[in-house]
C-alpha cells in the first residue's frame, strides 16, 4: 500500500470514530462503483448521508477542504444517487457531508494529532 | 455570531463615501465571495486578507467567507478597504468586537503589514462628516488623517495591533508584541505637526530691471487677475510667472483644506504631512493633452492640472504651442471654477479655480518685439503664430503683457529688486480693499466682477472714463476689451488705496492691456 493511501485509510478510520460519536451510524465504507467511488455512507437519524473524506499530514498543500471543488460535489451527488437507487432508498431524504482530516506529527511521540472540521449539508 | 462588521470610505472623485462591510461566514465549503461592485483591484484584495490573516496568526475560518459592501450600487475601487474586510472577519470569527461604527482605511500587506494609501485627508474628512468617531489608518498617513478635527485617529503598523486593541473579551490571547502598541494621533500630539512652510519660494528680488512687467505681475497677484506674457526669448518671462506663488496671499483654512486634499488624492500615497499653505503651482509642457490638463482616465477619472493648480497658479509656457483644442478645453473652468468629467461609470466633479498666465514670444522666431527689425518672419506667419490663442480664451485674459529684454543699464545698477515679501504685503492690502467693496455682491476679486456690475453700482463719473469711451467709439477696443480695462483700473486704484480709478490708473490699465499688441 503506498503512503498516501495509508493516509487516507488513516483518515476514514478516524472521520468514522467521529462521526459515529456524533451519533451517525456507518452503512458502509468505500463504496465503489465503475464510476467512481464514496469515502463513507452513513445514517444521520433519517437522512441518508455521503461522506467526503479528505485527509492531509499537515497544512503545507492548504486545507483539505480546499481541495473539494464543484465538479467533485456533483460526482458524489450521483453516487450517491445511485447508491440509494441499488438499496432501494429512493424516499431517504439525503445529504452530503464533508470531513477535513489534518494530522500532525507531534515531536518526540509516534501518536499523530489529528484536527478533524465536519461541513454538513454541502449544496 | 458569525457575522461582522466595520466600515471604510471610497472615494469617487474628491467626494468620500462611507462604506459599511458586512462579513458573514457560512457553514460550507471554502470561499471568498466579495459583493457590491468591486473592481479588479479590490478584488484580488482577497488574497491579500487571506495571506495576512495567516501571516499574522489568527487564521481567517476554512469556510465560505460572504463580504457585502454597503452601499450596493456604488462601484468600489482601489485597496483601502483590505482592513476593513479583514477586521470584519476576524469580527465574524468573534476574534474582535467593537468594530461596527470604526472607520478602517489602509492597504494590507502578504505579511499583515499596514500600508499607505492615497487620499486619506478627503476620506477621513468624509467619514467624521458621516458621522465617524474613530478612524485607524496605517503608521505612514497617520499625520495626514490627524489633519481632520472631531475624530480619532489610531495608527498601526501591523494588523495585530488592530487586533490587540479591538481584541474580543474571551478570545484568544494576540501574539502581539507590547511594545508596539496603536498609537493615537491628536492633531496636539508630537506626531501631528501644525502647518509650516514648504521649500524656500523663488523670491521676486531676483529679478533685476524690468519694472513694467513687475507692475503687471502685482496687478494679476492684487486682482487675481490672468495673465499673458509676452516677450522675445530670454526676456524673463518664464521667470517671472514662477514667482506669482510668492506674492499671492497664503491660503486660507478652507482653500488648504481643499489644496491639501487634492495633492493627497494626486501625489503618492503618505506624502501628506500637513496642511499646504503656499499656493500650487503647475507648469504642464505645452505637449500636454486635454485628459492630463483637464482629467482623465477610464471608470472615474483622477484629476488633472486644472485641479491640482486649484486656488493657485497654472502657467503655459510657450502657450501658443499647445494644441488649440487642449487651450480651449480650458474655458470652461475658467468660467466656472470646476471641471466635470463625465463617463459611463458615472460623473465626477473637480474643483479648479486656478490663475491662468500665459507665456508666448511674439512670432515664430521671438524677435518680433519693439520696431521688429530683427524679425524675420512674414507677416502671415506672425499672424497665424498668435491666432492659436483663440479669441474667446483671449477673451479671458485680462492683462497682456509687453516683456523687454533687460537693457544693460538695468542691470548694472545690480541692485536685487524688491523683495516678494514687500510686494505681498501690497497685494494682501489690496485684496483686503477689495474683499470689502466686493463683499456684498458676494465676490472677493476684481477679476470676478461681471459687466453689469461695472456698468451699474459700480460706475465710474463719465468725465474718468472719457478717455476709454473714445478709444470705444474709435473701435480701438472692443466692449469686452473695455470691460477688462475697467477690472484692471479698479485694481490698479486698489495697489494704491484710491477710492476708486481716475484717469490715471484707466489709462495706465489700457497701456497694460494692449502693450503685449495682440487683438483685442
Amino acid at each position: 500500500m503506498r503512503a498516501k493511501d495509508r493516509t487516507g485509510v488513516l483518515g476514514e478510520d478516524r472521520a468514522a470514530e467521529y462521526l459515529q460519536a456524533k451519533g451517525h451510524r456507518i452503512l458502509q465504507r468505500r463504496w465503489r462503483t465503475r464510476t467512481g467511488e464514496l469515502d463513507l455512507i452513513t445514517m444521520d437519524g433519517a437522512q441518508l448521508v455521503a461522506v467526503e473524506v479528505k485527509t492531509r499530514r499537515g497544512l503545507g498543500y492548504g486545507h483539505p477542504l480546499e481541495h473539494i471543488d464543484e465538479a467533485k460535489l456533483r460526482r458524489i451527488q450521483r453516487l450517491l444517487s445511485e447508491y440509494a437507487a441499488a438499496h432501494r432508498m429512493w424516499s431517504v431524504p439525503r445529504r452530503i457531508d464533508a470531513v477535513a482530516v489534518v494530522l500532525k506529527a507531534t515531536p518526540g511521540s509516534v501518536e499523530l494529532r489529528v484536527q478533524i472540521d465536519h461541513l454538513q449539508d454541502l449544496p | 455570531m458569525s457575522m461582522g462588521r466595520a466600515r471604510s470610505v471610497v472615494l469617487i472623485g474628491m467626494e468620500g463615501h462611507l462604506i459599511e462591510v458586512e462579513a458573514d461566514i457560512g457553514q460550507s465549503l471554502p470561499a471568498f465571495v466579495l459583493l457590491g461592485l468591486p473592481d479588479a483591484a479590490l478584488r484580488e484584495s482577497q488574497d491579500r486578507i487571506r495571506s495576512a490573516a495567516k501571516n499574522t496568526g489568527i487564521e481567517l475560518p476554512r469556510r465560505r467567507l460572504t463580504i457585502n459592501l454597503f452601499p450596493a450600487s456604488l462601484p468600489k475601487s482601489g485597496s483601502s478597504l483590505d482592513l476593513s474586510i479583514l477586521v470584519a472577519a476576524w469580527a465574524a470569527e468573534a476574534h474582535v468586537a467593537g468594530t461596527a461604527k470604526v472607520v478602517f482605511l489602509a492597504e494590507l500587506g502578504l505579511d499583515g503589514r499596514l500600508r499607505p494609501v492615497k487620499g486619506v485627508l478627503p476620506a477621513v474628512r468624509a467619514a467624521a462628516q458621516a458621522g465617524a468617531e474613530t478612524v485607524v489608518v496605517a503608521a505612514e498617513n497617520a499625520q495626514e488623517a490627524a489633519l481632520v478635527r472631531g475624530v480619532e485617529v489610531l495608527a498601526a503598523e501591523h494588523a495585530l495591533q488592530v487586533a490587540s486593541y479591538f481584541r474580543a473579551p474571551g478570545a484568544v490571547e494576540v501574539p502581539a508584541d507590547p511594545a508596539q502598541e496603536i498609537q493615537r494621533v491628536t492633531p496636539g500630539s508630537p506626531h501631528a505637526e501644525p502647518s509650516a512652510g514648504g521649500e524656500a519660494a523663488k523670491d521676486l528680488a531676483d529679478v533685476r530691471g524690468q519694472a513694467e512687467a513687475r507692475f503687471a505681475l502685482e496687478l494679476a497677484a492684487a486682482g487675481g487677475h490672468h495673465m499673458l506674457l509676452m516677450g522675445a526669448p530670454g526676456a524673463g518671462k518664464t521667470m517671472l510667472a514662477e514667482r506669482l506663488p510668492s506674492i499671492l496671499p497664503p491660503l486660507n483654512e478652507e482653500e488648504s483644506m481643499a489644496v491639501t486634499a487634492i495633492s493627497s488624492i494626486s501625489s503618492g500615497a503618505a506624502s501628506v504631512t500637513r496642511l499646504q499653505r503656499r499656493r500650487p503651482f503647475e507648469a504642464p509642457h505645452h505637449s500636454a493633452t486635454a485628459p492630463s490638463l483637464l482629467g482623465g482616465g477610464s471608470r472615474i477619472p483622477g484629476p488633472g492640472a486644472v485641479t491640482r493648480a486649484h486656488c493657485g497658479v497654472l502657467f503655459l509656457d510657450e502657450a501658443p504651442e499647445f494644441p488649440r483644442s487642449v487651450l480651449d478645453s480650458l474655458r470652461q473652468p475658467l468660467e466656472t471654477g470646476r471641471i466635470t468629467l463625465h463617463r459611463s461609470a458615472g460623473q465626477v466633479t473637480y474643483p479648479a479655480r486656478f490663475q491662468l498666465v500665459m507665456a508666448s514670444n511674439p512670432c515664430l522666431c521671438g524677435l518680433n518685439v519693439g520696431s521688429g527689425t530683427q524679425c524675420s518672419c512674414t507677416v502671415a506667419q506672425r499672424r497665424n503664430y498668435l491666432y492659436r490663442l483663440s479669441g474667446p480664451l483671449l477673451d479671458r485674459i485680462d492683462l497682456q503683457v509687453q516683456v523687454e529684454r533687460p537693457h544693460s543699464a538695468a542691470l548694472a545698477l545690480q541692485q536685487p529688486g524688491e523683495s516678494s515679501a514687500e510686494v505681498a504685503r501690497r497685494v494682501a492690502q489690496a485684496r483686503a480693499v477689495q474683499t470689502e467693496r466686493l463683499a456684498a455682491f458676494g465676490l472677493s476679486l476684481n477679476a470676478e466682477v461681471p459687466m453689469n456690475l461695472l456698468s451699474e453700482q459700480l460706475r465710474l463719473p463719465s468725465k474718468e472714463v472719457r478717455a476709454l469711451d473714445a478709444a470705444l467709439d474709435r473701435a480701438q477696443l472692443s466692449l469686452r476689451g473695455y470691460v477688462r480695462v475697467l477690472r484692471l483700473a479698479w485694481t490698479i486704484s486698489d495697489l494704491f488705496l484710491k477710492d476708486h480709478p481716475e484717469a490715471d490708473e484707466i489709462d495706465a490699465a489700457m497701456v497694460l492691456r494692449q502693450s503685449a499688441g495682440v487683438r483685442t
